[in-house]
């Protein structure tokens, strides 16, 4: 029985004319006139996707057009394109730095610009730092001194508060019109009250107090690891909570219902007002994190957390929740987590929160020298980076005062939003791949922007490498849009095939005196023909026709032959054409019935149709270091 | 130009019927030493031939060796041995030296076109004819052409063409001042073959042939007296070749004769086979520098045949120049 020839038989099969291969055994082809080999790309198909609700538009002449003009879905999306995506994520983006997308609802058109700086107004050396503001008036502590500026946090004065000597600030509280102090210097403390007009009034010295919170329009105040009621005046009532040993409550608010008390102990306490007394109704456990702070906003709970290391990375977290109650306890339940900080060497936990009407703000520190205010915009439930200082350290306050930021920086200082611009900031768009795995051929890219003036300008950075999005610095990124006045829209040429392409838009302000607006970017891109069905007459007769050699009678050998295919039918094959040079990895479709036919008087050729479907495969021309398997070749390959 | 019949097999081969890009399929002997004739496993190399070529040679399969055709038995394509049948087809088990090529179910056999060329060689008498001169001895009666022990191939010589003589003793290096060749009257005479008769010595001879025509030959002369030298030149059939190493002297070909030679075989061996369509073209071609086109009407082997007897009307012309055709009378060539 005649054999089938195999590539370990044939290291040049091409050379003794064998045209094609199935996975390891040679074949010939019965290519002739009537009788063509035929490659054909497949249509690019839908995928059946209603791709049309995403600003993508797709049509079979034009390809594909990625595209993008609203970011105010916030950061941290890594694909554009998912099967379990939302509505929303044509609004988000991976990454931005100094730039502001939450600007829909300001009543002008929607843009994205740059953000304003921030300066360092009042230099703080000590780690633990208060802030109040009692009607405008802001008052800053550092260890056992206390600032306060009347100007909005422009200029700052030290205020003479009254305090034991020796006596660390622990808390501040803006109780009404007056400011209630925590002071202790770890065995004896105390708490007083400063009026607008300065004075001073020691109100209790009989515990070591620690924290003061105003809550519901009640005072409590931490001693140790209890929590008590405090009247304002002389009395702190019986422990609320008391805590194990060791631990010690951070931050407390105002839920509605109850008032919320974050503890190192890694719970939320809820403590209802009943008859006038804050009690004990539930709490909340967050297993292995310590919960740093707590705001509530439209009622939706913010709280943060961090989660210690060894050595000094402390990993940080922002957490969404909803108040719910369960047999008259309080809880909070569908917690969700906004996003984590997790910077090596970095103690990234979020220590404070900030609400406005429509954001929920919270400051880390992300290296050793910068630290970002972080933005939750409520209308869109998007999170992105805010304002940025360029001192390392955490942020334990904010708030806002004519409206301008101001929020500390341990160990460093009080820093205030100005009114210039940065002078540069970026977003990086989340990796597009069209919701295919293949190559496609990028060819034009855009960007939009309002009209350019003072040399601002805006930049668009291609990369096609989807871990791009990590590193704004990549080597990989590559400028091919360049806006430099005007509103962009011009077009540029593209040579870029890939699967993924990652859009960096850098917005440029040289003078900082005002902001180029940046509107839209898009990239369209083609798919690649690579999906082909591949029909190859295959030579199925017992006459062996072999370059250079009259032709030989094998006997049924053409059985032989059109037996193996007619195996292969529905199996996944790697198909390879020596000329056209073809690698395809597919499906043998089929494998059609013998057919026969006598072009020439005495000369019968028996040939069968092989049918297969595949992807396009890299083929190699000539051997190089790299066409290794597992570097450029996917596993085999032929060395000819 | 050939020198011998091997020289004009391989070029009819290479010229019309194996162009170098329509080889039959072959191998090499791979046996390390000489095939011996009673050798039936042949050891090939594997390396010239595919998968499918190999396969073919499975049991059944004729190969060929030189001019030996082997039928094979069984094929071991680990150790790359096929086990024949020696000498099969009328062909002769022979040696064969290592390295001899071995051609799997050759279209065109090298023994077939061996015994086509020996076939042309043949037919072209008497359209063409070879020529011989001989150095005669004036008998006293008849003289006979070769001897007992040598009797040549004089049984291949149809008729003198033209005789002549010094009609004096010639011996050589001798003065050649005032010495005439004439002509002489010569008849040549048929006589039995075997032919028996005495010689000077009293003793009875018998000059026999086993190949060729089956005659004897002599001459009478006629105005000569006994004793002396005449040349006389006849006309002859062309020897059979036996071997492929016969030169084509010995046969008593002219070098201008190769061509219709292989023409003749090409036509003959093409003659109602079914040829690849490279062959044909091959061939086309090639007739059609010699400046005889395969028209659309003609088959090749017409064509062929054609170019052929254009060749041989070219060769007889020369001839009949060479050597006109001499006065006979009485069967007398004066």
């Amino acid at each position: 029985m005649p054999r089938l020839t195999t590539q370990a038989e044939e290291s040049n099969p091409k050379r003794k004319g064998y045209d094609f291969r199935v996975d390891n055994e040679l074949y010939r082809s019965a290519i002739g006139p009537g009788r063509e080999m035929t490659i054909q790309s497949s249509d690019v198909q839908d995928q059946g996707l209603n791709v049309k609700q995403n600003p993508e538009d797709f049509t079979s002449n034009i390809g594909r057009i990625y595209s993008r003009n609203d970011f105010s879905g916030g950061s941290n999306l890594d694909n554009a394109h998912k099967a379990n995506g939302n509505p929303n994520d044509v609004t988000r983006f991976w990454d931005s730095e100094s730039v502001d997308v939450f600007n829909t609802d300001l009543g002008k058109g929607y843009n994205v610009q740059l953000l304003h700086t921030t300066e360092k107004v009042q230099a703080l050396s000590s780690a633990v730092n208060h802030m109040a503001v009692v009607g405008t008036r802001i008052y800053v502590s550092d260890d056992e001194t206390l600032y306060k500026s009347d100007d909005g946090g422009a200029n700052w004065s030290t205020v003479t508060e009254g305090l034991t000597a020796g006596y660390q600030i622990k808390g501040l509280a803006a109780h009404g019109d007056l400011l209630y102090i925590t002071a202790n210097n770890g065995s004896a403390g105390e708490i007083e009250t400063l009026t607008s007009g300065g004075t001073s009034t020691q109100k209790m010295s009989a515990a070591v107090y620690d924290k003061i919170f105003s809550v519901k329009g009640q005072l409590i105040v931490s001693i140790g690891n209890a929590l008590h009621a405090y009247d304002g005046v002389t009395t702190v009532g019986s422990a609320i909570v008391t805590l194990p040993s060791g631990q010690t409550f951070t931050d407390a608010a105002d839920a509605g219902a109850v008032v919320l008390v974050t503890a190192t102990d890694g719970r939320i306490y809820s403590l209802k007002d009943v008859t006038g007394t804050l009690t004990l109704k539930g709490q909340t456990e967050i297993s292995g994190e310590q919960v740093t702070c707590i705001v509530e906003s439209q009622g939706i709970v913010f709280y943060g957390t961090k989660e210690l290391q060894t050595g000094s990375k402390v990993i940080g977290r922002l957490y969404r929740a909803n108040l719910t109650v369960a047999d008259d306890l309080y809880v909070l339940a569908n917690n969700q987590l906004i996003k984590q900080w997790d910077v090596d060497g970095i103690d990234n936990s979020p220590n404070a929160l900030f609400t406005t009407r429509d954001s929920v703000y919270t400051g880390i520190k992300e290296s050793g020298s910068t630290s970002f205010l972080w933005r939750y915009y409520l209308p869109t439930a998007g999170i992105a980076r805010y304002y940025k200082a360029s001192a390392g350290g955490t942020v334990n306050n904010i708030a806002s005062v004519n409206e301008k930021f101001l929020f500390t920086v341990s160990a460093d200082g009080v820093y205030k939003q100005t009114s210039v611009y940065e002078q540069e900031g970026f977003l990086i768009a989340p990796p597009a791949d069209f919701f295919t795995a293949e190559n496609k051929q990028f060819v034009e890219a855009s960007i939009e922007v309002e009209a350019l003036s003072d040399s601002n300008t805006v930049e668009l950075y291609l990369s096609n490498k989807y871990e791009a999005i990590n590193d704004s610095n990549d080597s990989t990124w590559d400028l091919e849009v360049n806006a430099l006045s005007g509103v962009g829209e011009e077009s540029v040429q593209l040579s870029r095939v890939a699967r993924y392409v990652v859009a960096k838009i850098v917005l440029k302000s040289p003078n900082q005196v005002n902001s180029p607006k940046f509107k839209a970017f898009r990239v369209r891109a083609l798919a690649r023909p690579e999906l082909v069905v591949i029909q190859i007459p295959v030579n199925i007769s017992d006459r062996v026709e072999r370059p250079f050699r009259k032709p030989l009678l094998v006997k049924n050998l053409g059985e032989t032959i059109y037996q193996a295919l007619k195996n292969k039918e529905g199996n996944a094959v790697t198909l390879e054409l020596y000329d056209p040079a073809e690698i395809v990895r597919g499906v043998v479709e089929k494998i059609t019935y013998p057919i026969q036919s006598n072009p020439n008087v005495g000369s019968v050729t028996q040939y069968a149709i092989l049918t297969v479907r595949g992807t396009r495969q890299e083929t190699f021309s000539q051997v190089t270091s790299g066409d290794i398997p597992g570097v450029k070749g996917f596993a085999v390959m032929r060395f000819a | 130009m050939s020198t011998n019949i091997q020289g004009l097999v391989d070029r009819v081969y290479r010229e019309y019927l194996e162009p170098m890009d329509d080889l039959t399929s072959y191998t090499v002997l791979n046996e390390g030493t000489e095939l011996s004739a009673s050798d039936t496993v042949i050891t090939f190399d594997g390396n010239l031939l595919t998968q499918e070529e190999e396969d073919a040679m499975d049991a059944g399969t004729i190969i060929e060796c030189e001019r030996e055709l082997m039928r094979c038995v069984s094929l071991d394509t680990v150790n790359n041995q096929v086990t024949v049948v020696r000498g099969v087809r009328g062909t002769i088990a022979s040696t064969h030296p290592d390295g001899s090529v071995v051609k799997i179910s050759p279209t065109f056999p090298r023994k077939n076109v061996f015994d086509a060329v020996c076939d042309q060689i043949k037919n072209l008498y008497p359209t063409l004819f070879a020529t011989e001169t001989l150095e005669v001895v004036v008998g006293d009666g008849f003289t006979l052409l070769g001897s007992y022990s040598a009797p040549g191939t004089n049984n291949y010589l149809v008729a003198p063409i033209k005789s002549i003589s010094q009609y004096t003793d010639f011996s050589a290096n001798s003065d050649t001042t005032n010495v005439v060749f004439r002509g002489v009257a010569v008849e040549l005479i048929d006589l039995p073959n075997p032919f028996t008769y005495t010689d000077d010595t009293s003793t009875e001879r018998t000059i026999t042939y086993t190949t060729g025509p089956n005659v004897v030959h002599a001459l009478q002369f006629s105005g000569i007296a006994a004793g002396h030298t005449a040349f006389v030149t006849f006309k002859k059939k062309f020897i059979d070749p036996t071997s492929e190493t016969d030169t084509l002297a010995t046969v008593g070909l002219e070098d201008e004769y190769e061509p219709i030679i292989m023409a003749g075989v090409a036509a003959q061996m093409l003659s109602g086979r079914d040829i690849p369509t490279a062959t044909t073209d091959y061939i086309t071609d090639q007739l059609s520098t010699s400046n005889f086109p395969v028209d659309s009407a003609t088959r090749i082997r017409n064509s062929l045949l054609s170019y052929q007897r254009a060749l041989i009307q070219q060769a007889r012309k020369d001839l009949r120049a060479r050597y006109p055709e001499p006065v006979t009378i009485n069967n007398i060539v004066y």
